[in-house]
This record gives C-alpha cells, sequence and structure tokens, in this order.
C-alpha cells in the first residue's frame, strides 16, 4: 500500500509516460482542483441548509401569529364583542321591561353586572395580546374610553328608568331619549371598532400565512436544486478521485453523500409536513374559527336588534331589518323579507347553506345542532313578532332557543378551536429542533467531505 | 408524505421556474392605476362640474386611491351597470353608492362600508298627504333600474305604492316637480342633494326605514385587496377625513351629520 502511493507520489520517468496514456496524470491544478472542488460541494450544501433554516423560520413565525398573538387576539376581540354587545342587550331588556322588579328584569340587571366585569377582562387580554401594535392599542384603548362614557349613559337611562316606575313594554320618552344616546355610542362607535379588530388581526393572519407559504416554497425550491447540485458535485468528486488516485471507492465521500442525500429528503419532508400543519392550522382551523367566532358576534347583535325592536317602537322598522340582514349574515337564504325567510329556512333552506353559520355546517351532529337550533330561534322570534302583550311572557321562549343556539354554536367552535390549536402544536413539534439538527447536519458533511480528501491532499507533498 | 416530497421535488425540475409563481387570480394590488366606477349624476355625492369629478364619493375615492398608493381613473357608471362592469373587468372597483347586501355578495364582493346611510322619503314641501312612510300607500314612487330602495319599500315593508321606473334622479326630481309623481325614495345622501337643487320646496320625511351600509365593490376572490381597502378605510375615519368630507359636502343640507357612525366591516372573504 505504502509502496504503491509512494510511487503514485514519486512515479519514475518511465512510469510518467505510462500514467500519461491512461490518463491518469495530475494536471496542472494539484491540490487546488480537490479544494475547489470541496469547497463547491461545502457551498452547495451551505445553500441547502441556509434554504432549509429560512423557510422553517418563516413556517415558525407565522405558526407563532397564527397560534399564539393574531390567532388569540381574535377570539379575545370577539369575546370583547360579545360581552359589550350584550352588555347592551341587558340594559335594553332592563328597560323593556320596566326597570328592576321583575324576576327577568332583575336576571338583567344581574347579567349586566356580569358583563361588565367581562368587558373588563377582555379589555384586557386584547391590551396585552395588542404588544407593540400601536393601532391596535389605539383603538383598544379608545374603546376603553367609550365604554365608560357608554356606562354613564346607560346609567342614566337605568336611574330615569327606575324613577319613572312604568309597566313592562311602555317606556316613557324620557327614557328611550336617553337609552338611544347610549346604544348609539354602543352600535355606532364600540362595536364596529371591536368587530373591525377582529377583522384586522384576521388580516395579520392571512397575509403572515401568505408569506409563510411563499417563503417555504421558494425554500423547498432553493434546498432540492442546491442539494441536487451538492450530490452532483459529491459524486463528481468521488469520481476524479477514482480516476486520478485509482481507489473506487472514498469511504468518507460514500459517507458524506449519503448523509446529504438523507439531509435531503430529510429537510425537503420536514418542510412538506410544516405546510401541511400550516395550510391545516390556517385553511380547516383558523378560518373556520373566525366564521364562528364572527357568527358568535353577529348572533349578538341580531339578540340586541331584536330587544331593541320591541324597545323603540319608532325605529322598530330598521331594527326589523338590520335582524333581517344580520340573519343572512349567518346563514344565507335567498328572500326578499324575513317573513319570506323564515319560511324558507322552515323548509330547510334548501340546497348547501352559505353565510358565517351555514359554511361552519360540516354534517357532524354538532353542527346539525347548531342548524337546527338556530331554525328554533328564527322561528321562536317570529312568534314573538306577531304576539301582543306581556313583553317578558313574548320574550321568555325567544331567551331559551337563544341559550340553546349559542350553546349549541359554542359547542361546534370549541371543537374547531381545538382542532385549530392541535394543529399549530403538530406544526410546532415538526419543527422542533431542526435548527440544532441542521446545523449539526451542516457540520458533519464539512467534515466527512474534507476527511475524504485531505488522505489524497497529503499525497502531493 | 414523502412521495409527495419527490413528486413535488421532479415537478419543480422539469417546470420552468417561472411558472411556479402561479398567480391565484388578479389583485387591484398589483394595477399602477385603479378603474373607479362612479355616478356622475348626483348632486353633493358625485357629478361632472366643468370636466371635474366632484362630489363626498370622489373625495372618499381620491383617498382610498391614495392610501393604496394607486392612481385613479374614474370611469362613469350607471346603477344597473356597476355588478356587470365589475365582472366584465371594466372597472376595478365601484364607488357608486353601492349599498351592501347579502343578495349581492353572492355575485360580487364588498370592502367597507365607508358610510352608514338610510333610505328615506323625498316629497313636495306643499304635500301634506304624505307624512310617514304608510302614507306612500296607492301614491306614485319612481324607481331607478339597479336600486334596492323600492324593494326594501315594497317586499319588507309590505308598503303597496304604484312604483314608475325612471332612467335616472334628475328626472324623477322633475316629475316631482310636475306632480307626475308624489315621492322618490333612496338612501338621505342622494335625496340631500336632490333637495338642494330642486326648483320647488323639498321636503325629507326622516323615516329611516332602513339602514344601508355603503360599500366598495369589487371582483370576488381579491381578499387581500379588499383588506387593503378596509384599512384605508380605517385611517379615513381615525384621522378625521370621513367627517370631514361629509361637512365639507353636507353641512348646509338637512343631514344630520352626529349621527353618523364608524362603519362594522362586512369581512373579506
Amino acid at each position: 500500500m505504502m509502496k504503491l502511493r509512494d510511487r503514485a507520489a514519486h512515479p519514475p520517468d518511465a512510469d510518467l509516460a505510462v500514467l500519461a496514456r491512461l490518463g491518469l496524470t495530475r494536471g496542472d491544478g494539484g491540490p487546488r482542483v480537490l479544494l475547489v472542488q470541496a469547497t463547491a460541494v461545502i457551498a452547495a450544501l451551505a445553500v441547502v441548509f441556509g434554504a432549509l433554516y429560512q423557510a422553517v423560520g418563516a413556517a415558525e413565525e407565522s405558526l407563532g401569529v397564527i397560534g399564539h398573538t393574531s390567532g388569540r387576539q381574535v377570539v379575545a376581540t370577539t369575546d370583547l364583542y360579545y360581552a359589550l354587545s350584550d352588555a347592551d342587550s341587558q340594559v335594553a331588556t332592563v328597560l323593556l321591561l320596566g326597570g328592576t322588579g321583575s324576576p327577568l328584569a332583575d336576571a338583567a340587571s344581574e347579567r349586566f353586572e356580569q358583563r361588565r366585569g367581562d368587558v373588563a377582562t377582555a379589555l384586557l387580554e386584547a391590551h396585552h395580546l395588542a404588544g407593540a401594535a400601536d393601532t391596535q392599542r389605539g383603538t383598544i384603548e379608545s374603546i376603553m374610553v367609550q365604554w365608560g362614557e357608554y356606562q354613564q349613559l346607560a346609567a342614566v337611562a337605568l336611574l330615569l328608568a327606575e324613577r319613572a316606575d312604568y309597566s313592562a313594554g311602555s317606556p316613557p320618552p324620557a327614557v328611550l331619549k336617553a337609552y338611544r344616546e347610549a346604544t348609539e355610542l354602543m352600535s355606532g362607535q364600540v362595536l364596529p371598532e371591536a368587530y373591525n379588530l377582529t377583522l384586522e388581526n384576521a388580516t395579520i393572519v392571512r397575509a403572515s400565512y401568505d408569506d409563510a407559504r411563499g417563503g417555504i416554497d421558494a425554500g423547498f425550491i432553493a434546498a432540492a436544486l442546491a442539494g441536487l447540485a451538492a450530490l452532483a458535485l459529491l459524486v463528481w468528486l468521488q469520481v476524479h478521485l477514482t480516476r486520478r488516485f485509482r481507489r473506487v471507492f472514498n469511504p468518507s465521500l460514500v459517507v458524506a453523500t449519503a448523509v446529504t442525500a438523507l439531509s435531503l429528503f430529510t429537510g425537503l419532508t420536514v418542510l412538506d409536513t410544516e405546510r401541511d400543519a400550516l395550510t391545516e392550522a390556517k385553511k380547516d382551523g383558523f378560518d373556520t374559527v373566525l366564521s364562528l367566532e364572527r357568527a358568535k358576534a353577529i348572533s349578538n347583535g341580531l339578540h340586541a336588534d331584536r330587544v331593541r325592536f320591541l324597545l323603540d317602537e319608532d325605529a322598530a322598522d330598521v331594527y326589523e331589518q338590520t335582524y333581517f340582514d344580520k340573519a343572512q349574515q349567518l346563514v344565507y337564504i335567498e328572500a326578499v323579507s324575513l317573513p319570506r325567510y323564515r319560511d324558507a329556512l322552515e323548509d330547510g333552506g334548501g340546497g348547501a347553506l352559505t353565510g358565517l353559520v351555514g359554511n361552519a355546517l360540516d354534517g357532524s351532529a354538532e353542527a346539525e345542532r347548531v342548524f337546527s337550533a338556530y331554525t328554533d330561534l328564527i322561528l321562536a322570534d317570529a312568534r314573538m313578532r306577531v304576539d301582543d302583550g306581556d313583553p317578558s311572557v313574548r320574550i321568555a321562549p325567544v331567551d331559551e332557543a337563544r341559550a340553546d343556539y349559542e350553546d349549541a354554536l359554542d359547542t361546534l367552535s370549541k371543537r374547531y378551536l381545538d382542532r385549530f390549536e392541535s394543529a399549530i402544536a403538530a406544526g410546532e413539534d415538526a419543527v422542533a429542533g431542526s435548527t440544532f439538527l441542521l446545523t449539526a447536519a451542516m457540520a458533519a458533511l464539512s467534515a466527512f467531505t474534507f476527511g475524504g480528501i485531505v488522505p489524497r491532499l497529503r499525497e502531493y507533498r | 408524505m414523502a412521495g409527495r416530497a419527490l413528486a413535488a421535488l421532479c415537478a419543480l425540475l422539469l417546470a420552468p421556474l417561472a411558472a411556479c409563481g402561479e398567480a391565484n387570480g388578479e389583485s387591484i394590488l398589483d394595477k399602477d392605476v385603479l378603474r373607479i366606477g362612479v355616478r356622475t349624476d348626483l348632486s353633493l355625492i358625485a357629478e361632472i362640474v366643468d370636466g371635474e369629478f366632484v362630489g363626498y364619493e370622489i373625495d372618499v375615492a381620491e383617498f382610498i386611491a391614495r392610501e393604496l398608493g394607486k392612481e385613479a381613473v374614474f370611469v362613469p357608471v350607471d346603477l344597473h351597470e356597476r355588478a356587470p362592469q365589475l365582472l366584465a373587468g371594466k372597472i376595478d372597483i365601484a364607488i357608486a353608492t353601492y349599498s351592501i347586501t347579502q343578495e349581492r355578495k353572492q355575485s360580487i364582493a364588498f370592502a367597507g362600508p365607508y358610510v352608514i346611510d338610510h333610505f328615506d322619503v323625498l316629497v313636495r314641501e306643499d304635500d301634506d298627504t304624505i307624512a310617514s312612510l304608510d302614507e306612500l300607500a296607492g301614491k306614485r314612487v319612481c324607481e331607478i333600474e339597479g336600486s334596492n330602495a323600492v324593494e326594501r319599500l315594497t317586499d319588507e315593508h309590505g308598503i303597496e305604492a304604484e312604483i314608475r321606473s325612471v332612467e335616472s334622479y334628475e328626472r324623477c326630481l322633475t316629475m316631482v316637480d310636475a306632480g307626475e309623481i308624489d315621492a322618490i325614495v333612496t338612501d338621505e345622501l342622494t335625496l340631500a342633494g336632490l333637495a338642494l337643487h330642486a326648483d320647488f320646496g323639498a321636503d325629507l320625511l326622516g323615516a329611516h326605514f332602513s339602514q344601508e351600509r355603503i360599500g366598495v365593490g369589487m371582483r370576488p376572490g381579491d381578499t387581500a385587496g379588499c383588506e387593503a381597502i378596509n384599512r384605508a378605510i380605517t385611517a379615513m375615519y381615525r384621522e378625521g377625513h370621513a367627517e370631514r368630507y361629509l361637512e365639507k359636502w353636507f353641512s348646509d343640507t338637512v343631514l344630520d351629520l352626529s349621527r353618523f357612525p364608524v362603519p362594522q366591516f362586512e369581512g373579506c372573504e
């Protein structure tokens, strides 16, 4: 072995002629060629790992945005919307029923107090999640101030009602005027700002998702192309050594080639898994969660419109129309008026349903329950609208239907929320530790590649 | 999964790279110039004066285009031509007294709303037979093709008025003046402009019989474009421009500007 190497390193002149005929003489470059080849391999590997690293980073960042900041903010802001809107409904209910005294009015009064606490909690949570986002913080702070103003206006209306002492269903003009001022602030300023904040976070999630998808796709292409280049270079280096030094295999380079192929395959597979997890978290999880959260907010507006319809006779027509518009936003059925809508709904709606609730009807038992509870609610509302008499008797069955519908919606929403959270966790698990693995693989491959050429470099001495 | 990774890899190597950036439908964000469909026959809202487009909606449209960093080119559009022109790609967006309805959303998309408006009724000042919405029963009311106002009146409120189809609100106004019809039913911003330019004493009933959410009509599928317009509208309200535009155009009219709320967005699908 040593003898052969010595002969190769210092061949006699006659041997040089033979080697030249066989095409085995060293070129002018000598060790430089080997070093250039090895460096090219390392450079290609650096591109592979750089691209994988970038793409994994983009995916991790997006999972963070969807799962932990804007995704959670969507839930926090709809909780806020719910608490605010329900607080206003409860005030309207107390005023409709003629101040405190009746069990229903007392219950509404109690629920208003409870909602005040919920609003405070939701505001703090939303403010916390807004982090350094100035516009979002500004909006939340503006809602805080307006909520303070609303509570004062509502307190005036409630006080006037208590003093006026009227029978249910016939609030005096002064009470109505005070309430109108409060509810105009709520539905004209506070609620739109809260709802638009939810949508703004949905925009942030969508933009982050699109960017991450673009980053993963670009990383996939770059890693794949550079990986194939690295493999080709490794094979070329192997052939070069074989021809130049008459070694069939260079064990180090064989290992380097195998590890490169394996790393490339693993890296691309991880990216593919990551892309799937991200898509599932966004499309199947987040989008449906968002749709159902918006449905909860709109449903709340629907209930508020019903109470206002009863409370404020002068504006009753407008409240009936906004009620109808919201109902169509939840479950769209082509209809020209609320009565026609009810009829069509009772017949099952006909065909595939769309709308915020309609889109989430996936055929599951939970979804079936949402649809039947929604139908019951709209029908109970219809009976309430045609009935005359004591409002507390008229609204009791609707309140019951509402509670059942909200419960059904919560159950369905919970299922999608779980799915969303597990998709986020799965995505994060898939990339966990990948930064360390990528760095380790890169170091090992560099060592193997240079390890493969070092003995040959020695032969030049 | 691994198979799919390999298949994707092969596809990548075989396909020219340019094909990878396949466009998922066009977005208004990719354009330098926005062709904005606007009305041209509504005083204070949008009209052509001395060859220039002027009015409340023109200001809103210019603000939105500026926020998006686009040049605005105004294209006159009739009420019933709004959706067809959008879908045919002749205009990119419509800022043309376009009420968002769930029915319209089945074929086109909406950003906004940028203003919340109400339907109301315009009558002659000296006509004391109409003081409320119900008194429109049996009266002659004009209808403009493409407007949803008469539908709200007859279908939702069940008022059996005698409907006359007319080509423009200007013509409606002349007909009210001549006593050929009794009332015009549409949104109060439009009615305020009409009342200001009527040759006769005109009154608004203040019926506010529906809430109209006036939005930006768009081709469906452009979520990013729709979201960008919503952000522009948010800025318009936050920076006080929305209020300024309303005051600039409507402060001399019968409208109570303190009642205009912040719009709750429809949301971009």
